[in-house]
């Protein structure tokens, strides 16, 4: 289904629609939220009321613009949000996530840290929030440049130079942690 | 290693393609000559790779959770309970400010006017209530002449005489209009 006919469905409140409209986009609010956020449980919370929102708001919705953008801002409005709220929590996170990549205490753990993905999961949590976003909408959901710049409120060459910086501290953070093993 | 810097933020442009031709020759160049550069182009354009192939999936309980009209609910829910709760939280308010103001200001001192205290069934004529703290045994008889239209006010006996002159400036101040041209006793004391 179109987006546009979505959109419409979405307005005509169909619950077929809004099925369809999760299915289609709960993976690119979820990763938003997840990869901000840190963890399942605050990423689940954020996702509904995310989700709410799009309810709430559908209306509003200006039909010559890009609809996954618009998804993108309103999801990055409520991470934004949440993180204000629960800023001493998520650096607790982080610091767990940190932790966790030195010490390796279980063997499954290993395991698990040595995994390609995994790595690279932790690699993008512990990069700033800024890289972060970036990371997530460019490389993971490979969004055009003019679309993270609406999301984001910033101008494309912004986008180009700060995606290059993330690039660099991400492969920095991957590199240190490969000597870390050796 | 300035050079480089620069070189490796043309790296991202060219993952992407979004280079300018001019650009383009330039790293071209550059990386044949620079080997460190070389090798971050190659684990750069590694890692966003391998970023592709991650995915991170909602959790299947998301999908109980998330449906149109569940949502809806929440959202009634919100609307719904935030004003009885308002309007109940105010209410409790108010009625706390109330008690703690009639707590403070109470009447907890009874003024007894009495017609003549020596009679056994002296008449009751008049109970006003005053506000002061005063020690919770306190009692003061007074002896109130509004004989051929002076007002005397005498003190009896009190077992606290710090408190005698705010009392006898009290009933000296209160309007009597309806007693006259007879002698009263006042009884102060903790109300009952």
């Amino acid at each position: 289904m179109e987006d546009e006919e979505l959109v419409s469905l979405l307005i005509l409140n169909n619950e077929a629609a809004f099925q369809e409209f999760y299915d289609k986009y709960s993976n690119f609010i979820y990763k938003i939220c997840f990869f901000m956020l840190g963890n399942e449980d605050d990423a689940m919370d954020s996702m509904q009321n995310v989700f709410l929102k799009i309810l709430k708001k559908i209306r509003s919705f200006n039909f010559k613009g890009n609809f996954k953008s618009w998804i993108g801002k309103i999801a990055y409005r409520e991470v934004k949000n949440k993180k204000r709220f629960f800023a001493r929590d998520r650096k607790k996170i982080l610091d767990f996530f940190k932790k966790d990549l030195k010490k390796q205490i279980t063997p499954e753990e290993e395991f698990m840290i040595m995994e390609r993905r995994e790595i690279l999961k932790r690699a993008i949590l512990s990069l700033p929030n800024k890289f972060k976003i970036i990371i997530v909408l460019r490389e993971i959901e490979e969004l055009e440049y003019e679309e993270i710049s609406s999301i984001l409120k910033i101008p494309v060459g912004t986008v180009k130079s700060r995606l290059a910086r993330a690039r660099i501290a991400l492969k920095e953070i991957l590199e240190a942690k490969k000597i870390e093993k050796m | 290693m300035k050079k480089c810097k620069k070189f490796l933020k043309l790296i991202s442009g060219h993952i992407d393609g979004i280079l300018s031709k001019k650009e383009e020759d330039l790293l071209i160049n550059h990386l044949t000559e620079c080997e460190s550069c070389r090798k971050a182009k190659e684990e750069m354009e590694k890692i966003s790779k391998d970023l592709k192939s991650i995915d991170v999936f909602p959790p299947e309980k998301a999908r109980i959770k998330i449906k149109r009209s569940e949502l809806l609910k929440t959202y009634k829910i919100q609307i719904s309970n935030f004003f009885p709760l308002l309007f109940a939280l105010i209410f409790f308010i108010l009625v706390f400010l109330l008690w703690q103001n009639l707590k403070e200001k109470g009447y907890p001192f009874c003024l007894e006017v009495r017609e003549n205290v020596s009679d056994n069934f002296p008449k009751l004529i008049k109970r006003i209530y005053i506000e002061k703290e005063v020690p919770e045994n306190y009692y003061i008889f007074l002896e109130l002449n509004l004989e051929e239209g002076k007002k005397e006010v005498k003190l009896i006996e009190t077992n606290y005489s710090s408190y005698s002159s705010y009392f006898l400036n009290k009933v000296k101040k209160m309007k009597l209009e309806n007693f006259e041209g007879k002698i009263y006793y006042l009884k102060i004391y903790k109300c009952p």
